[in-house]
């Protein structure tokens, strides 16, 4: 009896304990001079393969329009379609010299035009729990859980199309605690939005990127 | 004896619970048609004729796939495309090529390409595999390039897209790999036809 009783004081400081590590983030829209809203964006995944890379895009997405409520947003798929066959999985560039080669293309150059696209942001993203309990149980919350860390990582490339140029790169990171399990026959599950506040950083980069356009 | 039988029966037992988990489909599939290609042309007159073999094309067979969950998977599926790789084809070469004569018999005398597709691989398990191939020959039958284009499509995307993806992607590597087709830059040099501004700034 006094060995449970110590089991749920301790569950108790261990929730405690990760709850006070993970206050709920709160995203304040970044302050950004506004760059030309007839310019417009897209943000598209560095790897359509990968689920991380697409969530992480949506998440940047998300925030720069935030950021940057005014400014024109080319939805990625619109992006994808409009520049067939250059943007699918097999056939995108996949560094640096090779996206500026396709942007010299005079085509890419006059559909972007057309199309009132003006920049360009690559995300690359991580997002990884580690618990040193169970990993995933097949029930949520699991109960065998308990405390874990969610590390969430962003990074972008921004690119001026007109100018066949990379803006710049932009890279965000953060990690917290989380706590998933039962207490006294209570679920309990606190998990922190860690990809939040790291995409907010970064799309506030590249909204300042885009705000001071590129040296002429 | 009755303990080894026992035995026998329980060795049976889990070898076949470890055994592959076997499923069979069978689909009609017309995916979507990719966008109209962002491709210069190559100032060439082709001609296209579909093989037979794709006119009502289906595909089946076996593929081995292992799930998230790390079961073995093997899938027996039966494919049944109808006319739609000719009907791709048939509109896809159209942003490729100068001009791209439809036709059923052998081409007509101005023609500088004949334009030969082929389906060298549509599979579905643990996602959805498409592999294309474009032969292009002169009328007279040399061939003078052959390039191929397609990946597997991940099974985690969504179920319904799967063999668009798929269509779409096969379709712009292939292009792709033709653009940069050495055997085709050889021949074009060699008469003489300039193609390619891409790289002008």
């Amino acid at each position: 009896m006094k060995g449970l009783r110590l089991a749920i004081a301790l569950s108790f400081l261990l929730a405690a304990a990760a709850a006070a590590q993970t206050p709920p983030p709160v995203v304040k829209p970044p302050e950004i001079p506004p760059f030309d809203g007839r310019q417009g964006y897209v943000v598209y995944p560095d790897t359509m393969d990968v689920p991380s890379h697409e969530e992480a895009a949506e998440c940047v997405a998300r925030a720069l329009a935030q950021a940057v409520p005014a400014a024109r947003v080319l939805p990625p798929e619109r992006f994808r379609d409009a520049f067939y066959p250059w943007m699918e999985p097999a056939t995108k560039p996949r560094n640096q010299p090779q996206q500026e080669e396709w942007l010299k293309r005079p085509l890419v150059q006059a559909r972007a035009r057309e199309i009132g696209l003006r920049y360009l942001v690559i995300v690359h993203g991580r997002h990884m729990e580690t618990s040193i309990g169970v990993g995933h149980c097949g029930i949520n919350p699991c109960p065998g859980r308990g405390i874990f860390t969610s590390h969430a990582e962003v990074s972008l490339s921004i690119w001026d199309i007109e100018a066949r140029d990379l803006l710049g790169r932009a890279e965000a990171e953060a990690e917290e605690k989380g706590f998933e399990g039962v207490l006294v026959f209570i679920p309990i599950n606190i998990s922190p939005d860690t990809a939040a506040p790291v995409c907010a950083e970064a799309a506030a980069a590249a909204a300042k990127a885009m705000a001071a356009g590129t040296p002429r | 004896m009755k303990q080894h039988v026992l035995l026998l029966a329980a060795v049976v037992a889990l070898l076949s619970a470890c055994g592959p988990v076997k499923r069979s489909i069978s689909l009609k599939v017309t995916p979507s048609m990719p966008p109209a290609p962002l491709y210069e042309p190559f100032p060439l007159r082709a001609a296209f004729s579909c093989p037979p073999e794709l006119r009502d094309h289906r595909s089946i067979g076996t593929e081995q796939s292992r799930l998230a969950d790390g079961t073995l998977e093997l899938m027996s599926y039966d494919l049944d495309f109808g006319n739609f790789h000719c009907r791709l084809f048939g509109r896809v070469l159209r942003s490729v090529f100068a001009s791209v004569e439809a036709t059923e018999a052998a081409p007509a005398g101005d023609i500088d390409v004949v334009l030969q597709p082929a389906v060298e691989k549509a599979s579905y398990g643990g996602g959805v595999e498409i592999r294309y191939a474009l032969t292009l020959a002169e009328p007279g039958g040399r061939v003078i390039a052959t390039v191929r284009g397609g990946a597997p499509t991940p099974a985690y995307k969504p179920e319904e897209r799967l063999f668009d993806l798929a269509v779409r992607d096969a379709v712009a590597e292939l292009l792709l790999r033709l653009e940069k087709d050495e055997d085709l830059a050889a021949w074009l040099a060699a008469r003489s036809i300039t193609w390619g501004t891409r790289a002008a700034s």
